[in-house]
């Protein structure tokens, strides 16, 4: 699969091209109109609190601390890697996501679930919508990454912030596995307690959604 | 206030383990195992790579290059190195976890400090912290103390 991210600017011509192109490869850049729709909503006085279910980026704290965030840090391709965690998964997909997702003093007001839904079957991906909007404040505002090409990564990659619409994306590793695929209508499904306020398709292959938690989450779906 | 002379901080060596509470009056670093509580509010804690810590951590500045367990307070600045594994909650003024550590649960870099962490290593990295305002550039703790358990290497 490939990701025509952004092109570098340092890569344009320019008496220096030689020595930008014999430097390491930069990881892929790309713009992200999803990332730019969240932090337009973010409030510019009030503090507000984050979950992020991916690993720990020194970039996306210091990004956030300018918004006076408060972030948890759930790491979730580190839980979902252990054998227990992906065990408890299968016969109790509820139970294994209350284990390891956080309860903070209060509700969130973000989400960054990036590309955390590719990994999960329907069924988890539901049950995972369901807790985060039992976690979320009305309102709240939750973005993610869907793939809509044919084979995905092994594992969910990390993403730092490069700016407010530009996100960095590291792979973890080269090997592929079919991509689950979600349509539009079946991700809105699949994450009921949320309503789909931005919903862009990039050339490379991904939808990227922003939620937003509805007031009234309905019934949960067991 | 921090030690005014270079070099002057104690060690924690790698084949000293601390279960109980170490206090002081200079920084420290520390490459030994301790479970308890480290409190030097004024002074500087560096968990060195072969430091493994149970137990919440209280200093001007804290950097991790080694296992922490437990919740991290800082006046000034925690910095988690791309060794440092990290599972707790951390608050400080300025906080930067380098690519490759391992960090669970939250951070706080509201400017204002929190009361002090319970005594015992966090029980689940997302637990609650609480906060509460203080004088900006106040200490975080003025309780002077000693290392009161285990050996220091000079």
């Amino acid at each position: 699969m490939h990701w025509p991210f952004r092109r570098n600017p340092a890569e344009g011509s320019g008496p220096r091209r030689e020595f930008t192109q014999a430097a390491e490869p930069q990881p892929p850049l790309y713009r992200s109109p999803a990332l730019k729709a969240l932090v337009a909503r973010l409030p510019d006085e009030a503090a507000c609190s984050i979950l992020d279910l991916g690993a720990a980026s020194g970039a996306n704290i210091e990004f956030f601390s300018r918004f006076r965030c408060r972030i948890q840090i759930a790491d979730l391709p580190d839980a979902l890697a252990g054998e227990e965690v992906r065990s408890l998964l299968r016969t109790d997909a509820e139970a294994a996501f209350r284990r390891i997702l956080p309860v903070d003093r209060e509700p969130f007001d973000v989400v960054l679930a990036w590309d955390i839904f590719n990994y999960l079957d329907r069924d988890q991906i539901r049950r995972l919508a369901t807790e985060l909007a039992r976690l979320c404040r009305p309102s709240g505002l939750m973005l993610a990454f869907i793939s809509t090409a044919k084979e995905i990564p092994e594992a969910p990659g990390d993403f730092q912030i490069a700016d407010e619409q530009t996100v960095l994306w590291r792979p973890r590793t080269t090997a592929q596995r079919p991509s689950p695929r979600l349509a539009p209508a079946e991700v809105e499904r699949l994450v009921a307690g949320f309503g789909v306020v931005h919903s862009v398709l990039m050339r490379h292959g991904v939808r990227e959604y922003l939620f937003e938690r509805r007031h009234d989450p309905g019934p949960v779906r067991r | 206030m921090a030690s005014d002379r270079p070099g002057d901080r104690a060690i924690i060596g790698p084949s000293i383990t601390i279960k109980g509470d170490v206090t002081g009056e200079e920084d420290l670093v520390i490459q030994g195992r301790v479970e308890g509580k480290v409190d030097l509010a004024q002074h500087n804690v560096t968990v060195g790579a072969n430091g493994r810590i149970k137990a919440n951590i209280i200093g001007r500045s804290v950097i991790v290059e080694g296992e922490v367990e437990g919740d991290l307070l800082a006046e000034e600045q925690i910095s988690v190195r791309k060794s440092g594994k990290v599972r707790g909650n951390v608050t400080a003024p300025r906080v930067t976890i380098e690519d490759g550590a391992m960090f669970k649960g939250s951070i706080d870099m509201e400017r204002k400090a929190p009361a002090r962490p319970p005594a015992g290593p966090a029980a689940h990295a997302a637990a609650p912290t609480p906060s509460a305002p203080v004088t900006p550039g106040a200490p975080l703790g003025q309780r002077p103390g000693e290392v009161k358990q285990g050996g220091r290497t000079p």
